[in-house]
């Protein structure tokens, strides 16, 4: 009896560790797919980037702002350079960033240049896109991504300010073009996406 | 010199009749752009005090918003005032109560400074100097 009792304590641990080592290495579902969709769009640089062809045979981590959200998209920035950093501390490279915009009429290439420049942002790996109303309702239509007008008011000035309210979300995308998770943007666990990523590797 | 000694002690507290701000931010902003400021109200008195108005030298205009997420969707609204109560700590934070600061009037980067004035209902304005950082 006593041996059996041994056997059990030192069993259960180790049956434990294994399970949740199993558990943490399951291969991630595919919860959507980018790879047929054919668009052109403009990077911050005004390049003419198509969507979903030239990122094919890369991982992607994807989210959506608007340069002119002044609290939650800049959180998402915020949460993707954590996340650029950690990867180059971790030395984990071939990773795109994109930042895809809900407000093309104001988000020119020039626009999301000056974000971006603004916040000395490095867009080695990271780029900003922004296109016609359509092609980035396509897009967003695919990620399951909404979005409508918010508030909307004239300054004193006669300047027309409106906000938009959206889904906070973040994609990541396999190097087929396949949706592999999916997670709230503004609070990113920049350490869960790393996670997620090394599966996909 | 007792005011510069006396600014010094208290750093980059703003105190005006038992209303103190701390840690006051403006994100960057391009001229022409949006940003939101964000601080903590600390309430000393043993009474409510409201605040209800902002005003940024390099900014058209600054109004009290709060942004709210609803089936999962992020949205910002405008609210009229704010009551911090007594004895409490009032938070704006990113993600929830900001000032927002519309129109621009040149480009703000970080260390860059931004004068706001905040009105409360009981201590009056508080001048602010905050400062930007992303």
């Amino acid at each position: 009896m006593k041996k059996d009792f041994r056997l059990n304590e030192t069993l259960f641990p180790v049956i434990s560790t294994v399970l949740l080592i199993l558990a943490g290495c399951r291969k991630l579902p595919v919860i959507g797919d980018v790879s047929d969709i054919d668009v052109s769009l403009l990077n911050q640089n005004s390049a003419k980037v198509s969507f979903f062809s030239d990122f094919k045979g890369k991982i992607v981590v994807m989210s959506f702002i608007y340069t002119n959200c002044p609290d939650i998209c800049p959180l998402i920035t915020n949460n993707f350079r954590r996340l650029q950093d950690t990867l180059k501390l971790k030395n984990i490279r071939g990773i795109k960033l994109i930042l895809l915009s809900f407000d093309p009429n104001r988000d020119t290439p020039g626009a999301l240049k000056e974000y971006a420049d603004t916040r000395e942002l490095d867009l080695s790996n990271w780029e900003f896109l922004t296109g016609s109303r359509t092609d980035i309702d396509t897009i967003l239509s695919k990620m399951d991504v909404r979005y409508f007008p918010g508030d909307s008011s004239y300054t004193p000035e006669g300047k027309l300010t409106y906000y938009i309210t959206h889904t906070d979300k973040a994609v990541l995308i396999d190097k087929w073009g396949r949706i592999r998770n999916s997670y709230r943007a503004s609070t990113l666990n920049v350490n869960e996406v790393i996670d997620d990523i090394r599966k996909l590797e | 010199m007792i005011w510069f000694v006396i600014a010094l002690i208290l750093g980059h507290q703003h105190i005006n009749r038992g209303i103190e701000i701390e840690n006051a931010f403006v994100r960057p902003a391009k001229m022409g752009m949006t940003a939101a400021m964000y601080f903590q109200v600390i309430n000393r008195t043993d009474k409510p005090d409201t605040l209800y108005a902002a005003y940024a030298d390099v900014f058209e205009l600054a109004q009290i918003h709060e942004s709210y997420m609803k089936n999962g969707m992020m949205g910002m609204r405008r609210v009229k005032f704010v009551v911090v109560p007594p004895k409490s700590t009032f938070e704006f934070k990113p993600g929830g109560y900001h000032i927002m600061l519309i129109n621009a009037r040149k480009n703000l980067v970080k260390g860059d400074k931004v004068n706001v004035e905040l009105w409360f209902k009981r201590a009056g304005k508080l001048d602010i100097n905050a400062k930007v950082q992303d």
